[in-house]
């Protein structure tokens, strides 16, 4: 009997020491950052260089805004935390998973049209978007929640072919070309893709906040300073942020 | 129908195949041999589920398979069947709509074609059993069902491989009156020495892939062209050295040769052509050894008997002749065979008796 | 449908206990959350109507795809006797073991807009796929084909192929004998690559957001729309998700449990 039972113990010890293994985070001295997609180019050389400077690793999580407020509702793993509207922070503020500070601005963005290279659909306003194929972020996330303030203003009522749910995807489906047009951040325009400016009158300007969760490690307050440090915020222009104080 | 002429090679895997043979207007056509001779694939190869890769297959003067001028009639345009080992009845048919499937094969619809098949039905007793599954029925039931279906396809050739051989006696006797009956051209492979002397007038013999011997029963019989074909008559084997007319088999007893021979021979005889006597035998029979009764089996009106003594060998009498000499196991006789029932073989292989 | 009692050594019976309870579990813990007094109302938001109306219509219509493309495959597969076969049957079976975002992808840049066929299908017929239902379709189709396929091909090479040998003997035509006779043969592995399919193109979620995007009237099927309820309302999200567990639970017993018990 026993000897018959030998593999069985033996598989189920494996497993168990599978899946403990799996629910402990792995790296767990690394600082760990959730960041707004709209951020990723950015914060990568941020962290980099944050990790030449004081030794201390850095791990990046990138994804659009809500559902990153969905990952620390669920209690992911984190100690630091950039999203791309005040929103969302709201909403993240209210899972009681930050610490005691006040929301922290650290950059600002706006929005801008692209089109795939050559503007095939002649886009030049988003009154032109009408019979167009058009890609625009799901409202949930931060660039959605934008896009619907401008263009909620406007008489025209815009049907989008697809709706995304990141603002890295509709830059992906423009560059593309499969449709003609869609409405990203500022900082979101590469040179595979051409942008046309939205109106001074129309375009609003959203800020972006930075936050430590609570039982954060103690490098996570260094990395804050960091990003809000002249270095940061030069890098962070570098990317076509605005500043932070306007 | 002018018969079968078959002359060509063709290959299956790594395994090579070489036959030649004709059946002439034979209607009764046997084929046999040892396990893996090539039997089935011969019948594969005639019904078109195998092609040839060099020769000539016809039927009745028409080329069905000739690869140097490209010709090769497709399985389903063959006016024949080929019912495999085991009768591949369709399991999700009734037994109606399995008998009535050439009909439907041929155009007709599901009501006009088992009309069609009624007849066929009720001249097998199959009639009771239409709306059964093939799974609710017995071996022998299937075999009928089988065979049926392939009688409705009317083919001018019948092609049956082993068709009784997992059947019981009865069963394989109800089998045998129906082939004994049809009209149609019968191909039978069959491992059954019995089966093949009781329905077949024509043989071809396969071994190794090859055809090594074809022609008249009687002929095939009496002069075997193998060890194992004259062990599949049933014949005795007997191994020794010829010379001249003499013969003497290695355990010392001396025979007379009908023609002059020299070297290690082995000659056989069926064992219809020994004679039983009680005493010393006179007359004509110059072949006569002292044996003793070691078994016996009666079949029908046959018995056949064991002989043991300086040599084993079969005899076969009748039952009558058997109980008129009062023999039991054990009795003593003589017994005897006509130098001319003696075949006489170069010795290849030891005779194992 | 008679069922035969085998005796199983314990040891079968905890194991696959095991497996089965593992599997139960969320749906459980689905069931047990879901808010069930505002089921009904969610369930009836026209959203979610389209939704599920656009699911049913992308799987069923991606399972008789599936059918009409499989069965030849699953049966040339496994019964084709040529060199290129392995390679073949590897590129067909890519789809199962390939994320269905990188299959999404994929076809994307073949079917897209700019893709080296849908340029042409754009530039000709003025036909374009992504975000159409049509496009959705055929992301289904690409992820749930193999399934499709591998099932019909491992219950095609256990056929007995003389039955198929035996009906050719009997006069009727390769075609015939494939409606007639290969085709019963295959029924039941026939059913259960159509509910594997249709199960598999219903939550198909990756390669549909990629090649046919989110598009409310054409593509947003119940995946999708879940996608998107659980970033914003999480009850929600829980009544779209036990609303799929219902609907492919019905359709699936339905499917195995009829037509496979007769005989």
């Amino acid at each position: 009997m026993t000897l018959r039972m030998k593999p069985i113990v033996s598989i189920c010890l494996g497993i168990a020491a599978l899946l403990f293994n799996l629910s402990c985070s792995a790296s767990s001295d690394s600082l760990r950052v959730l960041a707004a997609s709209s951020l990723t180019e950015a914060f990568e050389e941020i962290a980099n260089e944050f990790e030449n400077k004081t030794g201390n690793k850095v791990t990046l999580s990138f994804a659009g805004s809500s559902s990153l407020a969905v990952q620390i509702e669920d209690g992911a793993p984190v100690d630091v935390v950039a999203l791309a509207d005040e929103e969302t922070f709201e909403r993240v503020k209210q899972s009681g998973r930050l610490t005691q500070h006040d929301e922290t601005i650290f950059a600002t963005n706006y929005l801008a049209i692209i089109t795939p290279i050559g503007n095939p659909a002649s886009i030049m306003e988003i009154s032109d978007f009408d019979g167009n194929k058009i890609a625009l972020c799901q409202e949930q996330v931060p660039c959605g929640r934008l896009t619907r303030e401008i263009t909620s203003s406007l008489p025209i009522e815009i049907q989008p072919a697809t709706w995304e749910p990141n603002v890295r995807s509709v830059r992906t489906k423009v560059e593309l070309g499969e449709v003609d047009a869609g409405i990203v951040y500022v900082t979101d325009v590469t040179s595979r893709v051409e942008a046309i400016p939205i109106r001074e009158s129309e375009n609003i300007r959203t800020r972006y906040p930075i936050a430590i969760v609570d039982n954060a490690k103690p490098s996570a307050m260094e990395f804050v300073d960091f990003v809000l440090s002249t270095t940061g915020q030069g890098i962070l222009n570098r990317f076509g942020f605005g500043k932070a104080q306007q | 129908m002018t018969g079968i002429k078959l002359s060509g090679k063709t290959r299956i895997g790594s395994e090579k195949f070489k036959y030649s043979f004709e059946t002439g207007d034979h209607k009764r056509i046997a084929i046999i041999g040892p396990n893996g001779s090539g039997k089935t694939t011969l019948l594969r190869l005639i019904a078109g589920h195998e092609c040839l890769l060099s020769g000539s297959l016809k039927i009745d003067e028409t080329i069905y398979d000739e690869p140097v001028s490209k010709t090769f009639v497709s399985p389903h345009l063959r006016e024949l069947v080929l019912q495999h080992q085991g009768g591949s009845v369709f399991p999700h048919l009734t037994v109606e709509d399995n008998v009535a499937f050439p009909y439907r094969a041929k155009g007709y619809s599901k009501r006009k074609a088992r009309l069609l098949a009624s007849e066929t039905l009720k001249d097998f007793s199959l009639w009771k059993l239409k709306e059964k599954y093939p799974k609710q029925l017995s071996g022998g039931q299937n075999s009928r069902v089988a065979l049926a279906r392939s009688l409705t396809r009317q083919p001018t050739l019948l092609m049956l491989d082993e068709p009784t051989s997992a059947l019981d006696v009865g069963s394989v006797n109800q089998i045998h009156e129906i082939l004994q009956s049809l009209n149609t051209t019968l191909m039978l492979v069959s491992h059954d020495p019995v089966e093949v002397l009781k329905l077949s007038d024509y043989v071809i013999a396969l071994e190794n892939n090859k055809v090594i011997q074809f022609g008249d029963l009687a002929s095939v019989t009496h002069q075997p062209a193998s060890p194992w074909l004259s062990k599949f008559f049933d014949l005795n084997l007997i191994s020794g050295v010829a010379s001249g007319l003499e013969f003497k088999s290695d355990s010392g007893e001396l025979l007379e040769l009908p023609h002059h021979h020299s070297g290690n021979v082995q000659i056989s005889f069926p064992s219809s052509a020994v004679s039983l006597h009680l005493s010393p035998p006179t007359g004509s029979p110059r072949n006569k050894w002292k044996t003793t009764i070691a078994g016996l089996d009666r079949n029908d009106n046959l018995v056949k008997i064991k002989l043991s003594g300086s040599f084993q060998c079969h005899a076969i009498i009748t039952l009558a002749s058997f109980q008129e000499m009062e023999i039991a196991l054990g009795s003593p006789v003589w017994a005897s065979v006509k130098a001319t029932e003696l075949n006489v073989l170069p010795n290849t292989i030891p005779a194992k008796t | 449908m008679r069922t035969k009692q085998l005796p199983a050594p314990y040891s079968l019976l905890a194991i696959g206990t095991l497996g089965f309870v593992l599997l139960a579990i969320p749906f459980i813990g689905l069931a047990q959350r879901t808010p069930w007094s505002s089921f009904v109302q969610i369930a009836k938001e026209e959203t979610v109507l389209r939704s599920i109306s656009l699911s049913m219509i992308i799987a069923t219509s991606s399972a008789i795809i599936c059918i009409i493309l499989g069965i030849p495959l699953g049966w040339i597969l496994a019964r084709a006797k040529f060199r290129g076969l392995k390679i073949i049957r590897a590129v067909i079976l890519l789809p199962m073991v390939l994320p269905p975002v990188a299959g999404g992808t994929a076809l994307l840049f073949a079917l897209g807009r700019k893709g080296f066929i849908g340029a042409k299908l754009n530039s000709w017929f003025g036909i374009t796929l992504p975000f159409t239902t049509a496009g959705a379709i055929i992301a289904a189709t690409f992820v749930a084909l193999p399934f499709f396929v591998l099932t019909i091909e491992s219950s095609a090479i256990e056929l007995d192929s003389k039955l198929e040998e035996a009906s050719l003997n009997l006069g009727a035509t390769p075609v015939r004998t494939f409606f007639t006779v290969t085709l019963p043969m295959l029924r039941s592995s026939i059913l259960a690559g159509i509910a594997l399919s249709w199960a598999r193109a219903l939550g198909e979620f990756g390669a549909t957001i990629t090649f046919a995007g989110d598009n409310p009237e054409q593509t947003r099927t119940l995946p999708l729309q879940l996608f998107v309820a659980l970033e914003t309302n999480p009850e929600r999200a829980m009544v779209i998700g036990m609303l799929m567990v219902v609907i492919s639970l019905s359709v699936l017993v339905t499917l195995r449990g009829n037509w496979l018990g007769r005989r």
